[in-house]
């Protein structure tokens, strides 16, 4: 592997990996503090 | 009849919205990934390093929306005083923060192939680390204990402040002499490029924003229950203080 491949799949990885985890870590603390929210007071559901 | 979703309400910070705005970003997403890596072919001044700028370009504009965002939302809020801005903007600086952030650390692997260096304290890389900071500076504040509307206040006036930094980095490249290449961002970019390449970079910026939205809508949610779940545990505290004192 050159060291301009390792560096164009780092970037991808990098980028992916890092708004991914992000990502993934959002969702699952938003499914975790909606359990302790009334459905009512979760407005957004109502588009559901 | 009784159905599965009235038994258990559904949890998250998902809805229809968000649902179809993410299936529009996975789309965007596969598509860039594609063009981005196998059929664009490489440029020809850039060589194969242009596949790194398919990155660092949509994570900076999705970082200076976002950071545009929070200053809208803060000014908002210093007329408003209303949580929905408060929260929008908080969700807004940290979604800048990890964009902005990604946005620096690929364009230092694209500088160590392009300059031999990670880093070089040059116009534009200086004043982007200095624009990092204050939205770092913003979210440490978020973290000071202090009551709502004083933090609110706080992080308003910060983001109001430190967006003014976007056109001194958007414009660095012009007003000092730098190794950073010329604006691309919210301007022509490479006109030699190829109609591939063109293509590309766009599908990854249009990627790069329908991802910030679909992320700052469940931020801002999740600010949102934060804040609920905060009220129901200081309204049990009170309850608690008031048994405790009827009994005693």
């Amino acid at each position: 592997m050159t060291e301009t491949t390792l560096y164009i799949v780092l970037s991808w990885a990098v980028t992916f990996g890092g708004i991914g985890a992000y990502a993934a870590v959002t969702i699952r603390r938003g499914r975790r503090l909606s359990e302790q929210v009334e459905p009512q007071r979760r407005r957004w559901m109502s588009s559901d | 009849m009784t159905t599965v979703r009235d038994a258990r309400p559904p949890t998250g910070t998902g809805s229809t919205g968000t649902r179809a705005l993410g299936a529009v970003a996975l789309v965007l997403l596969v598509l860039t990934i594609v063009y981005g890596l196998i059929i664009s072919p490489p440029d020809r001044l850039l060589g194969e390093t242009i596949r790194i700028i398919y990155m660092h370009v949509p994570t900076v504009l999705a970082a200076y929306a976002a950071f545009i965002v929070t200053a809208v939302s803060s000014a908002m809020y210093l007329w408003k005083r209303t949580e929905f801005w408060d929260l929008l903007g908080a969700s807004a600086a940290e979604i800048g923060v990890l964009f902005f952030g990604v946005t620096i650390i690929v364009g230092a692997f694209w500088g160590k192939i392009t300059w031999g260096v990670f880093w070089r304290w040059e116009p534009r890389l200086t004043t982007s680390a200095v624009l990092l900071l204050m939205y770092i500076g913003y979210l440490a504040v978020r973290a000071v204990p202090a009551d709502t509307r004083t933090r609110a206040t706080r992080s308003a006036i910060i983001g109001l402040v430190a967006v003014v930094n976007i056109p001194i980095v958007h414009f660095a490249v012009d007003w000092w002499r730098g190794l950073h290449q010329g604006r691309t961002v919210l301007s022509t970019i490479d006109p030699e490029m190829a109609g591939t390449q063109l293509f590309a970079m766009y599908l990854s910026m249009a990627a790069g924003i329908v991802v910030f939205v679909w992320l700052l809508l469940h931020r801002f949610r999740v600010a949102f229950l934060t804040e609920r779940v905060e009220e129901t545990g200081l309204d049990e505290a009170i309850a608690q203080r008031r048994a405790e004192g009827v009994s005693s």
